[in-house]
């Protein structure tokens, strides 16, 4: 059984759907990645799963299972009870994710006494063990740092082992190593995939990174305004992107520029709330667009149990 | 190295800049050296691209070269005048040879003023053009980087990262300066985005025949963009050159490490990979000898004590390292 | 040659509201800022058409009528619509001319405090150094002191006067602005495009007041509308010590402080003054909040 089953997410502002009928679903100790760039609902729909969505925001589900639970038609209470043990969000800026006034073992004890109790000598310890877990060197000492004393690569290091504190069925990563340098951001990343292995914990790492993607997840979801275009495993994705979106991705990056000075771009913005098109959202900006494109909007089709694609004219593996 | 024919725009020798951290009433100000030791000549229509992560310097480098604080020690010449030997007044005529573009296309354009007036302060300040011309100018570059003229009456927060980062282009130009220092100007944007302004810079560079000091961590923005690489760790050049050589042979420890550590586009190269163990040291108390050796896989007793210089091994491929030297890696 | 920035449809291409046109817009969404907008014309209208309006002159005596009630109480009259103080002048023609007093001390305090409290902030938060140091310790030692008594001091050095006591309240308020503007000044000049200007030759000045000056205005344009409002509660204080405006003048802190004794006996005497007062301070608050929320450019998206 699934763990995750995110079926025809929707969210709502004002009118305007930042996430526009999303399914998701994934397996004990996989996985998952999401990308897509600015504007893609990639963030909003995890923060929704999560219950953090801000006032004017509305929610609407056909399904939405943790491990056998129905969510959607819990209490709020109930719903946090659920996903505050069993699912861990961590988020891109380190320096802002953790509260400046107490310190960092402080933090991580609070996220123990919550949810796994023991006295202050117990969770002492194990904040220890969950330090040198997620490779902080010097533990003890580094238990009354304060966040602003550490390096981001530290911090991240810190919410890291808050996340596993109370060992979670499901990690949810936005961005974890975007605001980060290079050389931590492949530190951080090992250790995020060592941590899924050694725990078998599912993971969602949501980024708008290719080469990250392509790293360190197996499955892929990539979003476009709000809605999910196209489904596969990473390798296929990376060789053979079914939808045109996936393969402008891939092609606008200045790696596979393939020696020639000018990138190939792709013309036109993401659609915002006032402009979306009639049809296939991508279609203003598609290069493969016909005339049905404009009028018919295409459903999520899915080819086999991991591969599905948005698009009424999908790539065919010979026009990667 | 420059090429014959080209003029050379930039040069600076053994720039430094050191800052004093005091210590509290009693103790002696520690010395914090965020640039030691900086050489390079910048060619007109050449990219230079420096290389290195938060504390290397980089910013420090492009603080100095656009004037906004002197060096410490070293000299820059810009645009063949040495800063330290001319007068206030002719420094301030420099101004419109160097200009900057910066990272955080949120932060980098005042919000209260219209994109019109940001376009024109420019010219307000350095020139003597009539009300009408400043206009006109604003105008033609708002179209030069793909916006529409209408849009000098527009608040910078109506315009998404990208376009914001095509103003900040548009008044990085307004002056036709020589030299535009890019510091980390892709970095924030989606993929799409950045290629389209990375194409841009590209076409802006062939026409008006600017240099480009660009500054990032992107390693695969900058293999495409750059001429030359000057890689740089805790305030010190570690390895410089051509940027197909180094890319292609990297020698330095740690540009290997940096190599390594981004992530690349094809899943069937995940395996093999070399990660950079523990953190950057403190800028206030840098390690003995080479700054890097606390990290290096290959640091031996000398590593330790001597800091290694920056040594050319052949054809302009400059590195800093007593490994290399004694042909140990 | 060319980047089409390309298929835009919908927001981008409609010509945006002019800046006064959005700025109304988002002023008038906020339903008490448009309130008190308007009783805060209303008082201004008052102010300036008071001799048109008032039914009597302010400062004659009616010997007949000596704390008269209101016209809707048992002894009242419609001759003095909310009655009369104890020697018998009309309380509604104090209030309205009252009403220019209390803006022109308001006006005048704020408009002082604020030119030398912007300018200290600003020359502190650029500077940096010895000459910050100087001028925030020096607004320090003014904070350490009580208001309202570092005001009395000042009024009782410079002489009994109206046109005093608001100088000293002014003076009074500067440390508030200073130690906003600075604080405002120092979080802006982090920012790149501080430096940007910098780089395209900016000197001081344009950087002090075009540059970054703009940007600071929020709060201080909340502290204005606060130092407008406190300004005619001091102005009170101080002419209930007999130090601020001096009889007959019908400034509303004075009639209140006057009017202490009657209290019980002539609730009226107390009452108006005391809710013209009111409300205008809340009028002006609410203004302020919807002035300062509106012109935040940030604060305009989602």
């Amino acid at each position: 059984m699934a763990l995750l089953e995110i079926e025809n997410l929707s969210v709502e502002f004002d009118r305007f759907r930042a996430v526009d009928n999303v399914s998701i679903s994934i397996d004990h100790g996989q996985t998952l990645g999401i990308v897509g760039e600015s504007g893609s609902g990639k963030s909003v729909s995890m923060l929704a799963l999560m219950g953090l969505i801000p006032y004017p925001g509305n929610i609407l589900a056909d399904r939405l299972e943790f491990d056998q639970h129905d969510l959607l038609s819990t209490t709020p209470a109930k719903r946090r009870a659920i996903t505050g043990k069993d699912v861990a969000m961590i988020f891109q800026e380190p320096m802002t994710s953790l509260n400046p006034c107490f310190t960092a073992g402080f933090q991580v004890s609070e996220a123990l006494k919550i949810h796994e109790g023991g006295n202050r000598s117990q969770r002492r310890r194990r904040t220890i063990e969950l330090f040198e877990q997620v490779g902080i060197p010097d533990p003890a000492r580094r238990l009354n740092a304060f966040p602003h004393q550490l390096s981001g690569g530290m911090n991240q290091r810190v919410i890291i082992a808050m996340a596993i504190a109370c060992r979670p069925k499901l990690l949810i990563a936005d961005e974890p190593t975007t605001a980060l340098d290079v050389t931590i951001q492949a530190q951080i990343l090992d250790l995020l995939l060592s941590l899924q292995q050694e725990t078998g914990m599912a993971m969602i790492l949501i980024t708008h990174d290719m080469g990250v993607i392509a790293e360190t997840v197996k499955n892929v979801s990539v979003m476009y305004a709000g809605q999910v275009v196209e489904q596969q495993d990473v390798s296929g994705l990376f060789t053979q992107p079914a939808h045109p979106y996936t393969r402008a991705l891939l092609e606008a990056l200045p790696e596979r520029s393939r020696g020639s000075r000018r990138l190939p771009t792709i013309s036109g913005v993401v659609p915002g709330p006032y402009d979306r098109p009639s049809g296939c959202l991508f279609n203003p900006r598609c290069n493969l667009v016909r005339d049905n494109c404009r009028t018919t909007a295409p459903a999520l089709v899915k080819y086999s149990e991991s591969r599905a694609v948005r698009c009424l004219h999908p790539l065919e593996p010979s026009d990667a | 190295m420059p090429e014959r024919g080209h003029d050379i725009v930039v040069t600076a020798q053994d720039l430094t800049r050191h800052y004093e951290v005091k210590q509290g009433i009693f103790s002696k100000p520690k010395v914090l050296k965020a640039l030691d030791g900086a050489n390079f000549s910048l060619a007109s229509g050449k990219t230079l691209a420096v290389v290195g992560e938060s504390g290397c310097g980089k910013s420090t480098l492009a603080r100095l070269v656009t004037m906004i604080e002197p060096p410490t020690s070293g000299k820059l010449w810009i645009d063949g005048k040495e800063l330290s030997a001319i007068s206030e007044h002719q420094r301030h005529a420099l101004r419109d040879k160097v200009q900057i573009i910066f990272q955080d296309p949120y932060g980098s354009l005042n919000p209260r003023k219209q994109v019109g007036t940001i376009l024109e302060e420019p010219l307000i300040i350095n020139t003597a053009h009539s009300a009408k011309e400043r206009i006109v100018l604003a105008q033609e570059m708002l179209e030069r980087v793909g916006l529409r003229p209408e849009h000098i009456r527009r608040y910078p927060h109506m315009f998404s990262g990208g376009q914001r980062q095509r103003i900040a282009i548009a008044r990085a130009l307004m002056l036709k300066p020589k030299v535009v220092v890019a510091d980390e100007p892709v970095s924030a944007l989606d993929v799409s985005i950045q290629a389209q302004v990375l194409n841009l810079l590209m076409e802006l560079q062939e026409e008006f025949e600017l240099s480009y000091l660009f500054i990032s961590h992107g390693l695969s923005v900058v293999e495409h963009i750059s001429d030359e690489v000057m890689v740089m760790y805790l305030g010190k050049t570690v390895e410089q050159g051509d940027r197909s050589r180094i890319f292609a042979q990297p020698r330095h420890p740690y540009t290997q490490a940096l190599l390594a550590s981004t992530p690349f586009v094809d899943p069937g190269r995940r395996a093999k990979r070399v990660v950079l163990k523990g953190e950057l040291p403190s800028p206030i108390d840098p390690p003995s000898g080479c700054v890097f050796h606390g990290r290096c896989e290959h640091a031996t007793e000398i590593c330790k004590q001597q800091i290694p210089v920056l040594k050319n091994h052949g054809d302009g491929h400059m590195t800093a390292c007593h490994g290399v030297d004694e042909g140990r890696l | 040659m060319n980047q089409p920035v390309g298929l835009q449809t919908g927001e981008e291409n409609r010509a945006p509201p002019s800046p006064i046109r959005e700025f109304w817009h988002y002023f008038t969404e906020n339903k008490g800022a448009l309130a008190g907008l308007i009783v805060f014309s209303i008082v201004c209208f008052m102010a300036i058409f008071a001799d048109w309006i008032a039914p009597h002159n302010p400062t004659q005596q009616y010997r007949d009528a000596f704390l008269t009630p209101p016209f809707w109480a048992a002894e009242g009259s419609t001759r003095f619509l909310l009655g009369t103080d104890a020697v018998g002048r009309d309380i509604l023609s104090r209030l309205i001319h009252g009403a220019r007093y209390s803006l022109v001390i308001g006006g005048i305090v704020v408009t002082i405090s604020l030119i030398f409290g912007i300018s200290l902030g600003l020359i502190a938060g650029f500077s940096r150094g010895i000459v910050e140091i100087l001028i925030m310790r020096a607004m320090d030692i003014m904070l350490a002191l009580p208001s309202l008594l570092l005001a009395v001091v000042i009024v009782a050095i410079l002489g009994p006067s109206l046109f005093n006591a608001m100088l000293a309240i002014s003076i009074v308020y500067l440390p508030h602005l200073v130690r906003l503007t600075r604080a405002a000044a120092i979080t802006e000049l982090t920012k790149d495009y501080v430096t940007a200007s910098k780089v395209s030759g900016a000197g001081v000045m344009r950087l002090m007041v075009i540059t970054v000056l703009p940007n600071c205005m929020a709060p201080l344009i909340v502290q204005a509308t606060l130092s407008f409002s406190n300004a005619i509660l001091d102005a009170a204080a101080l002419g209930f010590l007999g130090m601020g405006a001096q009889p007959p003048t019908p400034e509303w802190g004075t009639m209140l402080a006057e009017a202490r004794e009657f209290v019980l006996s002539a609730w009226w005497v107390v009452t108006f003054p005391g809710l013209a007062i009111l409300i205008t301070v809340l009028a002006l608050n609410l203004l302020g909040d919807g002035l300062r929320d509106a012109l935040d450019p940030k604060l305009k998206r989602q």
